[in-house]
Formats: structure tokens, C-alpha cells, sequence
């Protein structure tokens, strides 16, 4: 699992899945520890920091205990208020990060004070203040930056701070997993190394930081200054609220002439055609399935989903409420409806996992889980969909690649996909060895809400014989009592290694 | 293994086509010729003598172009000459034959035969020469009631790699089991068997003694010397089968069950102690057993014989899976099930049909692929033909069609539905040019209308008056909206451009 991919675009056709920089690499920079005074100067790249990352990984058929530590390398530049800039994936499950600079070897302890997947963007601090004694502060460009080359920071072979040329090819707007926007210059390179946070700077101001890098294609994407101010104004009153949640499942028009007059459309006017709208959309006088977007905003929408912005041109309209609105405002849509034409409005509210069936989002805590009669319990979410590797969308369980990819969210009797994982196999737990990745449907006749109600279930039964008894989407069911259940729990611990039943409270 | 026959056993994950992808069927494409004459009874030079090579020019057709058919494409295979003159080969050897040739190793001629019946569910076929025939004049071979016994020798007979000349290979009964016979999907006992089998010995007898024992079919490519033959019972079946001139094929109960291996499982259904049987998950409504077994019923005996928890029954000192109680009878006769339901025990008489889903988990064969083709548009019902237009349809495929396939029987999806009609593609045309990208969707209604079959389809295209004809698709993200008027003109377009021959092929 170490060559997994650190960011997860939504849109997963796209290359840049490199590996980190492992072990080879701290090698390296021991090595030119003799080398290279800092360089100060108008190019800012005074101002990059090299960061190490110590992180752990969770074995999901084993959620007791970590599957062992990787360490990563990535790239920060230090901001005004000696904050430390860089992308969040790499950090995900963090158990040490520290920095260094300027090409030397000596480590200082650096806290993650914010980690914001849905943009993909993170901020150090550091305690010890005579570390930025010899680090230049990088100013923002401001947003709309989108002059042509500009320099990026990164490191030559001996681990020196050097500057690679860069040059915007374009600039659109990512969509990660997580429903989070970035505005993304595409810009070609000659970076060769890294890809992870390395800072782009035009006449020493930042224009953004490198996203992901394509060898092959000698590019690198890269996470637009607007993103970054997005991030620091939602900081500013000491609270990060994070991206609004804004992802209708709406289609654009894409010029289709025959559905644009049987939906009424009036020549000129363009939108996006809503096919179904998320539960926590779903509002008082808000959004419909069947509705077509005009504006948002104002914004007139064209037919392939995008507003004119008056920096980038055409950008997709998701941007307009995830870097231009805030957590708590009422995004404002002109829609048609049946024939009318309607304003409407959608009260926006931040993304977290709470919004999905299948949390697309890093956690950073262990796997919640729970062994019941030997048979281990969990919750689907990405990261475990993960764990089939690169190909998981069609290596991984047909079933549960459905659930992910028609992002069905909650429901009142459904709140997350609780999976039988696999059977410590014992006496007692006979004739259910071979269940692996079954979807849970009820427990005791009840639909199971959650892993937590799925425990709740199971302890309600406790003094109700059969006790438990388990029926899956596919029909299959289980039944233990409660002498066998207790009997292989007790031996899963003592025959498997099993610490805790669960670790849900 | 395939995808659930009789029934999708619990715990295997994922029912993968595996072995369709191990297994390759064993006849040699790439045509070869020449020629050798004799004949006899039971010895070894009679067998040789029976022992005859096909050479079928075959035609498949094609599911991702369903109106026209894929290149013609020679192979050999061999077959045996049983009673009657007629010829037992395997089904996959003449299956879609255009052109079919008989050589006999000690005669000079090449004699054009036809096939006379065939049961692609088992792979077996019998052809006859036209006219005059040296398999007249050729002692047939019997056939044996029997498996062979574990660890006995037998012989393989056939034209392995053409070749003109009959080749033996010698080799033991390595196993005997039930697994999938990759031409149809199904699952049926089979016996593997160490001697080499190699592409062109597909349909040869295998012989023990002086009697056929066995047909070889297929052998496993990720495995060294596992060569599998038709064993005589099934050989039996497919015989009788055809007696009273008609090939029905095997019957199928049609339920999904789980073993009943736990005790407290069992208890929980008020099994007594001692007693086994099988849990039904799933009856799928148009086989045998729709709406005669229900989920929650538990299947203890077939026709008087026990089931164990692992739904297996003895067979001549081996254990098999139940369903051969059901495969090994006839279509048409009935089966008493011995049921528990709800804690009472009962017997539920099972006329026996063949397999029937919505949603087809075999290859069809003999008939070519329904279809319509309307404004460019070329609808088609889901079968596991359709999945397979992908090399590996269980990786490859569209998610959705995945999902249906495999879980929309098990989950009772869309139970109005009598077919899942699937929008293949779109031919471009100037009428749909604005689609843009239409792939492998799911139809769910035309105008309004609920779609439950591809004839729904047809006819609610026909009845299209409206200025606009609306298709809606599951989880489609917009509706794909034609133009009424223009739909006659452009399926004439089409079918021009296209080369079709028809827009439509509903039966």
C-alpha cells in the first residue's frame, strides 16, 4: 500500500499518481548537509521548508493495530504569522512531522494546526521560533493571478532548495472526492521530483502550490492562490469552517438542442440539468430533481456547467459557491422548474463525513470496528475501498463500488454501509468462515443505522435468545447464540490477537 | 465459477467467470486437412475407428453489432460415432455452424453432416452425414452408465491439433466434481483427468474398457495436465433428452440457498437436531421453484434424499452438490422437495423447467441478438452475452451493469422489470448529434411509460406522437429527448450508413 496515490481528485482518469519520495530520499539530504547556504532573494526561495512526515496506516482486517509507519517527504513555504503552507493528503494519519531548511539536516518539531481535505491544503506551526530566523516570509499574490511563467521551488539531487521554470498551460477548477473545489493551473516544468506542496512564485509572491506532478508529461498541477486565500479568510476569526457542501448531481446541457426546447430553454440561456439532489440539499423552497440551473448567484450558467469568471474566464460553476461563498449563507439559484422561471435558495453547510453514506474523507483515526462472535465489523468509507489499490473500482466488491459511486447519501434508517469484513474462523462461527464484505441489511429485524447501532442491536439481544441474528443485501444470514458468540469473541482475542472487540465507545 | 447456477453458493464472494477465463474449450481453430481409411467393435482399433474429425466453419454472431454477424472462422474438433450412424460431439465444436465436414481416419472422403441435436447447456451435440455415410458402415461404440472409478486409466481418442490421424493419450481419473462448463456457464458433474487433451480433441471419447466414459471438452490453461471430459451420466441425460426428437435441456430449480453448517443457525430455524438441509435466500420467480419455495424455507430432502448442511449428496461413494438430484432429471417431471417453513414440515412438488431469468446467466446460443435500433439509438436486453462485448466483463464493465447482473436477482431490483433493456450506444446520426456521449445505460421509461422488456420498448417508440420522444435511463444524469418527426427519416439514414440490414429483432 505505500505507492498509494496521496491526493484523491474526483476524477480519477487523470495520471499524477506518483509515489512519495521514501527512505532514498532522507538519504539524500543527509548526504548534503555540508552543502548549501540559504538563498534569499526575490525569487522566495528563501522561504521553502522541507517537511517530514511520519504516518501510520491501519490494517482494516486487523483495526486493532496500525500496519506499520512510512515516512514522506513533501514541500512548504513559510507565510506571513510564520505559518507553514503546504497540502493536506500526505498528512493523512500523521504521527510525527517535522521540518528543516535550507538543505540542512537538523529536524525541528513542527503541529499540524489545520488539515482541510476538502481543499487539499494544510498549515503548520512551529513552536521553536529561531526557525524562521533565517526563513523569508512568502506574500500571496492576489487571487485572479494568471500571468504566464513564474518559478517553483523545489530541490535538486543533494536536497538543495533550487528553482525549476514553470509556465500556466491553463486553469480549471479540480473536483477532489470530497465534493471540495480548487482552482488548478495546469503548468508545464521541469520539476522533476517532489510534487507535493512545492510553492509557485511569480516576482516572490505565491501564485499557489504544486498539487500533483505528471512525469511523463513534465507538468505539474497546481492549487491557485484563490484557493489559498479561501482558506486563510475562512481562518481569519480563528475558526475554519471549510468548504460549503454544494454538489447537486446535475449534468450540463452540453448543447443538446432537442432537451433544451423541450425543457424550455430560451435561446441563449443555458444550465445544468438536476437529476437528483442530495439529502442535505434538499430544502424548503430549494432545489428539485428536474430543475435546470441558470445562475448561480447571479451567474449566468452555459450550457457545459460553466460562469464566466473574471480572471479565468470560463470555470465550472461549483467554484462560485465553493471559494466565493461561506459555511452558513444561502447560495442563491435561478432555476426553471415546469416551465417557470423561480429563484431559490440553498443554505450551505460545511462538507464533512456526516454528508455521505461513504465518507469520502480521511478521518485520521483508526477504522471503526467491531468483533461480534468472532465475525469483525466495519463502516464503508474510502479509505477502505482503498485498500484494494490503484484499480479498486473494479477490483473491489461490485456492490460496494456501487454504493460509492452513486454517492447515496444518508437516510433516517441508514446512516453508513456496515460490512462483515471477514470471520475469525472457530468452532462456534462455523458455517459463516467464508462471508467476507457482506452488507449488513437488519440485525434482530431492525435495519442497521450505523456500526454503532449495529452494537446497540447486538446488546439489546443480549438476554433475547437467539441473541443474534444477522441478514445481508444478498439474502445470506447469520445466527449465533449467545454462549457461541461470547465463546469465539473470547477466542478471537485469545487465538487471533484480537486487543480490543471494538473501538467504538 | 460462474455466476450462481441453481444457486450462488454462500461465501463465494463474488461470482466471478473464472472459468471462462481458465478454461478454454478444446477445439482447434485455424483449419487443417488430409486424410486415412478401417473400422471394428469395441477394441481399441474399433474405437479408432469411430473416432471421427469435424471441421465447422462458424459464424457468431455479434452483441456489440447485433445485427450483423462476426467473420466466419474455421475450426476442428472430434467426435465419436454412436448408435445410428449419428455422431456425439461437443456442442461448442459445430455450435453457430455454417459448414460442417466429417473425415474418418480410414476413409479417403470428406463428408459435409449437419447437426441433428444440440444442448449447448452441456456442451453435447449429435450430427449426422448426409446420405450415404461411413459411420453407417462403422461399428458404433457404446456408451458407459457409470463414472469411472477414481484413479482408473482411460484413454482419449481424438485430433488433437487437426492432424489426420487419431491420436490416443493415456491418463487416470485425477477428480470428479461438479464445476462449470465454460461453453454454456452452467454447472454439471465433470471428471479431469491427467491425459494430455489439447485443442482439437474437443468432442473425442474417452474410453475405459470398451465403452465411452467420457467426452472431452475443455481443460484448465492455468493448470498443467487437467484435461475435463463430459462423464457418461450427463452424456445419458442429453441422450434420453433427445429420444422423443426434441432437445430440452436441463432443469433448473432456481433459488438461491446458503449452507446450514451452525448449530445455532440451524436452531434458529427450528431445525431438530440431526436434521439438515439448506437455507433458500432467494427464489428467482420464473424457474422451477418461483413461488413454490420462499425465502426462509428450508430445503431438507429431494425426492427422499437428505440434503447435508453443505448441500451436498452422496453419489457413488462421493459427495456432490444437491442440484444433481434436479439436473439429472428430465424437464417436464416433477420433484418433491421436503421443506421447512415457518417450522412446519412439508413437501412441495417442483414441475421442473429450465433456467429462465430476466436477466440471462448463460450463453445463448442458436438464436441470434434481439435488438432495436430507433433514432440512432440501439437498444438491447442485458444477458451475459451483452457483458461479455468486455474481455473481462467482471473488471471491465459498466458498473451499473455489473451490479445489475450480479445482484438484481438476489436483491428482487426493479421487480416490475421482465428484462433490463440496455442502451448499447448510439449510431451517429444528424437526429441525435446533440447527445453526445450515450453508453451502456439502463432504460427505465419511454414518454412516461415504465420500460419491462425490449417488445415494451418497441412498442412505446411506436406509439411516440408527441413532438418529443423522452427516454429516461437509471441513475442517467438528463433525459435523452429525440425529435418525433425526424425519426422516421433518420432510422432510413441509418439503417443506410450503417449497413443494417434491419432496425429491429425483437424475437
Amino acid at each position: 500500500m505505500s505507492d498509494q496515490p496521496l491526493r484523491a481528485p474526483r476524477h480519477a482518469g487523470r495520471p499524477a499518481r506518483l509515489p512519495m519520495a521514501g527512505r532514498a530520499g532522507l538519504a539524500i539530504l543527509a548526504v548534503m548537509a555540508l552543502a548549501a547556504p540559504a538563498v534569499f532573494g526575490e525569487s522566495g526561495i528563501g522561504s521553502v521548508v522541507r517537511i517530514l512526515v511520519t504516518s501510520r496506516s491501519y490494517d482494516y482486517y486487523a483495526p486493532w493495530q496500525s500496519n506499520g509507519s512510512r515516512k514522506d517527504e513533501i514541500t512548504g513555504c513559510v507565510l506571513p504569522d510564520q505559518r507553514i503552507l503546504t497540502v493536506a493528503y500526505p498528512l493523512r494519519n500523521h504521527t510525527m512531522v517535522q521540518v528543516t531548511k535550507n538543505g540542512q539536516s537538523r529536524q525541528t518539531s513542527a503541529e499540524v494546526v489545520l488539515k482541510d481535505y476538502s481543499s487539499n491544503l494544510a498549515i503548520l506551526k512551529v513552536k521553536d521560533p529561531s526557525f524562521f530566523a533565517d526563513l523569508a516570509e512568502v506574500q500571496l499574490e492576489r487571487p485572479g493571478w494568471k500571468n504566464g511563467r513564474c518559478t517553483i521551488v523545489g530541490w535538486d539531487r543533494s536536497g538543495v532548495p533550487r528553482e525549476y521554470s514553470a509556465e500556466r498551460l491553463y486553469t480549471d477548477v479540480n473536483l477532489y472526492y470530497s465534493h471540495g473545489v480548487a482552482v488548478r493551473h495546469r503548468m508545464s516544468t521541469d520539476l522533476d521530483r517532489g510534487g507535493y506542496g512545492e510553492p509557485v512564485l511569480k516576482g516572490g509572491k505565491l501564485v499557489g502550490i504544486v498539487d500533483g506532478m505528471d512525469r511523463e508529461e513534465k507538468s505539474v498541477d497546481v492549487i491557485a492562490v484563490d484557493s489559498i486565500h479561501r482558506m486563510l479568510g475562512d481562518l481569519a476569526d480563528g475558526r475554519y469552517d471549510g468548504q460549503p457542501f454544494f454538489s447537486p448531481d446535475a449534468a450540463p446541457l452540453g448543447g443538446d438542442e432537442n432537451l433544451r426546447r423541450w425543457l424550455g430553454l430560451a435561446d441563449g440561456e443555458g444550465g445544468l440539468f438536476v437529476a437528483d439532489v442530495p439529502t442535505r440539499l434538499q430544502q424548503e423552497g430549494g432545489l428539485r430533481p428536474g430543475d435546470v440551473i441558470l445562475q448561480v448567484d447571479g451567474h449566468p450558467i452555459d450550457d457545459e456547467g460553466m460562469y464566466d469568471s473574471p480572471a479565468y474566464g470560463k470555470l465550472d460553476y461549483r467554484a462560485l459557491v465553493g471559494l466565493q461563498r461561506r459555511v452558513g449563507d444561502t447560495v442563491s439559484l435561478y432555476v426553471l422548474r415546469e416551465g417557470k422561471r423561480i429563484t431559490v435558495g440553498v443554505h450551505l453547510q460545511p462538507i464533512g463525513e456526516d454528508l455521505f453514506l461513504v465518507n469520502p474523507l480521511p478521518t485520521d483515526l483508526p477504522p471503526r470496528y467491531l468483533v461480534w462472535g468472532g465475525l469483525l465489523f466495519t463502516e464503508l468509507t474510502y479509505e477502505y475501498l482503498e485498500t484494494w489499490g490503484d484499480d479498486w473500482k473494479g477490483k473491489a466488491d461490485e456492490r460496494l463500488v456501487w454504493y460509492w459511486n452513486r454517492e447515496l447519501y444518508p437516510t433516517e434508517t441508514r446512516r453508513r454501509i456496515v460490512l462483515l469484513v471477514q470471520v475469525f474462523a472457530t468452532e462456534e462461527n462455523v458455517g459463516y468462515h467464508a462471508f467476507r464484505n457482506a452488507v449488513v441489511a437488519t440485525c434482530n429485524g431492525q435495519p442497521v443505522r450505523d456500526l454503532a447501532h449495529l452494537k446497540q442491536l447486538l446488546a439489546d439481544g443480549r438476554d433475547h435468545p437467539p441473541y443474534g441474528s444477522l441478514r445481508f443485501e444478498d439474502g445470506r444470514s447469520i445466527v449465533l447464540e449467545r454462549a457461541a458468540a461470547e465463546a469465539a469473541g473470547k477466542k478471537a482475542v485469545e487465538t487471533y490477537g484480537v486487543r480490543r472487540l471494538t473501538n467504538l465507545p | 465459477m460462474k455466476i450462481g447456477h441453481l444457486a450462488t453458493p454462500p461465501g463465494a464472494g463474488r461470482p466471478a467467470a473464472l472459468a471462462v477465463m481458465l478454461a478454454t474449450v478444446l477445439t482447434l481453430a485455424g483449419c487443417l486437412t488430409s486424410e486415412t481409411p478401417t473400422s471394428g467393435g469395441g477394441s481399441p482399433a474399433a474405437i479408432r475407428a469411430a473416432t471421427v474429425k469435424l471441421t465447422c466453419v462458424q459464424q457468431n454472431p455479434s452483441y456489440y453489432h447485433p445485427w450483423s454477424e462476426q467473420d466466419p472462422e474455421t475450426s476442428t474438433g472430434s467426435g465419436v460415432v454412436v448408435r445410428g450412424g449419428l455422431i456425439l460431439t461437443n456442442a461448442h465444436v459445430v455450435a453457430h455452424s455454417r459448414y460442417l465436414t466429417v473425415r474418418f481416419e480410414t476413409d479417403p472422403g470428406e463428408y459435409e453432416a449437419e447437426v441433428v441435436f444440440i444442448s449447448h447447456q452441456c456442451d453435447l451435440a449429435l450430427v449426422k452425414v448426409a446420405g450415404d455415410s461411413p459411420a453407417d458402415r462403422v461399428r458404433p461404440i457404446t456408451i458407459s452408465d457409470r463414472l469411472p472409478a477414481l484413479g482408473s486409466t482411460v484413454a482419449t481418442y481424438g485430433y488433437p491439433h487437426g492432424g489426420d490421424s487419431v491420436s490416443v493419450t493415456k491418463g487416470v481419473v485425477s477428480r470428479i466434481e461438479y464445476s462449470t462448463y465454460s461453453h454454456s456457464g452452467n454447472s454439471f458433474l465433470l471428471v479431469q483427468t491427467d491425459a494430455a487433451i489439447n485443442p482439437g480433441n474437443s468432442g473425442g471419447p474417452v474410453v475405459q474398457g470398451s465403452a465411452v466414459v467420457g467426452i472431452a471438452f475443455q481443460v484448465d490453461r492455468a493448470a498443467e495436465n487437467m484435461g475435463f471430459l463430459i462423464p457418461a451420466p450427463v452424456i445419458g441425460h442429453f441422450l434420453a433428452d433427445v429420444r422423443d426428437g426434441r432437445c430440452d435441456g436441463f432443469p433448473e430449480l432456481g433459488v438461491a440457498w446458503q449452507s446450514l453448517e451452525n448449530p445455532d443457525h440451524r436452531r434458529s430455524l427450528r431445525m431438530k437436531d440431526g436434521e439438515s438441509g439448506v437455507l433458500v435466500t432467494h427464489s428467482y420467480p420464473l424457474c422451477s421453484a418461483g413461488g413454490l419455495l420462499i425465502p426462509g424455507d428450508v430445503i431438507l430432502t429431494v425426492d427422499g434424499a437428505e440434503v447435508s448442511g453443505d448441500a451436498s449428496i452422496p453419489l457413488q461413494g462421493l459427495r456432490v452438490p444437491f442440484s444433481y438430484l434436479i439436473d439429472s432429471r428430465q424437464v417436464g417431471e416433477q420433484v418433491k422437495i421436503g421443506v421447512l417453513r415457518g417450522g412446519e414440515r412439508m413437501t412441495v412438488t417442483v414441475p421442473l423447467k429450465r433456467e429462465d431469468n430476466r436477466i440471462p446467466w448463460s450463453n445463448l446460443y442458436d438464436s441470434q441478438p434481439r435488438f432495436l435500433v430507433y433514432g440512432g439509438l440501439i437498444f438491447q436486453p442485458l444477458s451475459l452475452d451483452y457483458m461479455e462485448i468486455w474481455e473481462n466483463w467482471p473488471v471491465e464493465a459498466e458498473l451499473l451493469l455489473r451490479h445489475y447482473f450480479i445482484n438484481a436477482e438476489s436483491d428482487g431490483m426493479h421487480p416490475q422489470r421482465k428484462e433490463f433493456v440496455v442502451i448499447n450506444r448510439v449510431l451517429s446520426d444528424s437526429s441525435n448529434s446533440y447527445l453526445g456521449e450515450v453508453e451502456d445505460r439502463v432504460v427505465d421509461t419511454i414518454d412516461g411509460r415504465p420500460i419491462t422488456s425490449l417488445q415494451d420498448a418497441a412498442d412505446a417508440l411506436a406509439a411516440a406522437s408527441g413532438e418529443w420522444v423522452v427516454i429516461t435511463t437509471d441513475y442517467g444524469d438528463k433525459p435523452i429527448v429525440l425529435k418525433t418527426s425526424e425519426m422516421a427519416e433518420a432510422n432510413r439514414r441509418i439503417m443506410e450508413a450503417y449497413d443494417l440490414p434491419q432496425l429491429e429483432r425483437l424475437q
